[in-house]
């Protein structure tokens, strides 16, 4: 990898969430989701999480944004371990790393106008900005996410469909400038017309903004293309790692292998 | 393949009517199946191939906000022109139904066993020992342990698992003709193979048709022998699936089958439907 520090380096991460004892008087045995896993992220680069459902990998965005608890293990940002810091320490850390989800349909305040949910991370991390300074703000990122503004700011999200609801999506994350967004299977809900126009949406974007991608998915295809460096991931570990040409020509792990061969070929 | 078609559909149309809105769902839809004969629709969502294929039994609401026109022959019976009673042994038992979530499909608060046993006996009154149909319908789409799967209820499955108890149920009754709508689209690609396998499978021991329905060109090219592909309520081209598939004639489906990213072909950018409806 490059020679520059990292932007994003994680060390012997694990992640166990409680488990439940089979009978009261025994002890409840952890359910490990991620066990001593480590990687890096150089900056303005897309590094991709690839595995079957269960296998880890959302767990592990989830770990750096801290919606999921750090058993063991360090998260470097510019050389600064995140996992000891205390919540208000971690404060400005929230506005450099972003997280884009899955389930756009979910995701997104249903009481809310799209308004409101742009607004509401500036109102958080940018407290200085007017009413019509946020206002302007937003109108410009539906712009940055190529939505017209005048008719989207006052519209709700269940009046707008997946690939529109994904938008916002990534609207939200922009709002706040980050540097590293966790885009969590961004694509995996969507048909694969929209699919196709939400990808080259996150690489005009990366583009112009030098934005660095933690991408996380399970369709090979898509990952592929997307990636300057793929990490496959089972059953919490990572079994192999390399750049897009190696994982696909010289798959060593079986597993990579039974994934290489689910992705439909025609 | 020179017998007569199991399925023919002629002139099908969907049409919706909320207040004073009408939306016309789907028009002018024709074609014909033979027994063993896979069928993929392809199309966006909102495309109106879903609501085609509910028509087919009438699941849709009832008349005035939903009419439906065409015919719809199975084995020359109009199945629009039967009553609700007569449906329902239609449906299920001739031509069944799998979707695209399973997790919303099953019911909750009744076991495995007790959800596969209720479509047995509501279509089978001939079955006498339903909890052995019920083991022999899961070892049909191969669950390990079939036994154990009955007593579970659909929470404690995961989403690969659910989507063959769903298969296992619309199998049981042994239906002519199986309706896939999007058995894919919620699983992951590892998953999704196991099951378009156990699909292919089954059509083969079973000499069951099938209608696919699915956005995705990808899982269309092993699986069919005929696709249509829908775009706003129209057929826009249908054919044999070798056909569509090596040498699209519409713009748009071009574009479908452009915009799926593959494997070993780096591109810059990905082709969507606007490129390619703009370049023609």
């Amino acid at each position: 990898m490059s020679s520059a520090a990292p932007l994003l380096e994680v060390r012997d991460l694990s992640v166990h969430y409680p488990g439940r004892a089979k009978w009261f008087f025994q002890k409840p045995e952890p359910k490990k989701a991620v066990a001593n896993i480590s990687f890096s992220i150089p900056r303005g680069k897309t590094v991709s999480l690839v595995g079957e459902s269960g296998s880890g990998k959302s767990t592990t965005g989830k770990a750096i944004v801290r919606l999921a608890p750090v058993t063991t293990g360090e998260i470097f940002y510019e050389g600064v371990n995140l996992a000891p810091l205390s919540t208000s320490a971690f404060k400005p850390y929230r506005k450099k790393i972003q997280m884009i989800f899955q389930d756009p349909y979910n995701s997104l305040n249903p009481r809310s106008d799209i308004l409101g949910i742009l607004s509401e991370p500036l109102e958080i991390h940018f407290p200085h900005l007017s009413a019509a300074d946020r206002e302007a703000r937003c109108a410009q990122l539906l712009q940055s996410v190529e939505l017209k503004p005048e008719n989207y700011l006052r519209r709700h999200p269940h009046e707008l469909s997946g690939g529109q609801r994904q938008r916002i999506g990534i609207a939200r994350a922009l709002a706040v400038e980050p540097e590293l967004i966790i885009c969590d299977e961004p694509v995996s809900a969507l048909d694969v017309s929209v699919q196709a126009e939400v990808i080259n949406l996150l690489q005009d974007l990366q583009a112009q903004l030098g934005l660095t991608y933690l991408f996380i998915g399970h369709d090979l295809a898509v990952v592929e293309h997307v990636s300057d460096y793929i990490l496959v991931m089972s059953k919490g570990q990572i079994v192999e790692r390399g750049t897009p040409d190696q994982i696909l020509h010289h798959p060593t792990h079986p597993y990579t292998q039974t994934l290489l061969a689910a992705v439909p070929k025609f | 393949m020179s017998a007569e078609p199991l399925l023919k559909v002629r002139g099908l149309g969907v049409t919706f009517r909320t207040g004073d809105r009408v939306t016309v769902a789907s028009q002018d839809v024709n074609f014909e199946l033979k027994a063993g004969q896979v069928l993929a629709v392809v199309g966006e969502s909102g495309s109106g191939k879903s609501v085609s294929a509910m028509a087919l039994t009438r699941l849709l609401p009832p008349e005035p906000n939903c009419v439906i026109q065409g015919e719809v022959l199975l084995n020359g019976r109009d199945l629009l022109k039967l009553s609700e009673a007569e449906l329902t042994q239609v449906r299920g038992r001739e031509i069944a139904y799998i979707f695209q979530d399973p997790g919303t499909s099953l019911n909750p608060v009744y076991s495995i066993a007790y959800q596969i046993g209720e479509a047995i006996r509501l279509h089978r009154p001939e079955v006498t020992d339903v909890s052995a149909e019920v083991i022999h319908s899961l070892e049909a789409v191969h669950i390990k342990e079939p036994a154990r799967v009955a007593q579970q209820y659909p929470h404690e499955l995961s989403g690969g698992m659910q989507q063959r108890v769903m298969i296992a149920m619309a199998l049981a009754c042994n239906p002519k003709i199986l309706v896939a709508d999007e058995p894919t689209t919620a699983l992951d690609v590892t998953i999704q193979k196991e099951i378009m396998d156990l699909l292919s499978r089954l059509r083969v021991e079973r000499g069951m048709s099938i209608i696919l329905i699915t956005h995705n060109f990808g899982i269309v090219a092993h699986f069919a022998d005929l696709v249509q592909v829908m775009r706003s309520g129209h057929i826009v081209e249908q054919g044999p699936a070798e056909q569509v598939m090596n040498q699209p004639q519409h713009p748009y489906t071009k574009g479908l089958i452009a915009c799926i990213p593959r494997l070993g072909q780096r591109r810059r950018r990905l082709t969507t439907l606007k490129d390619e409806l703009k370049a023609s």
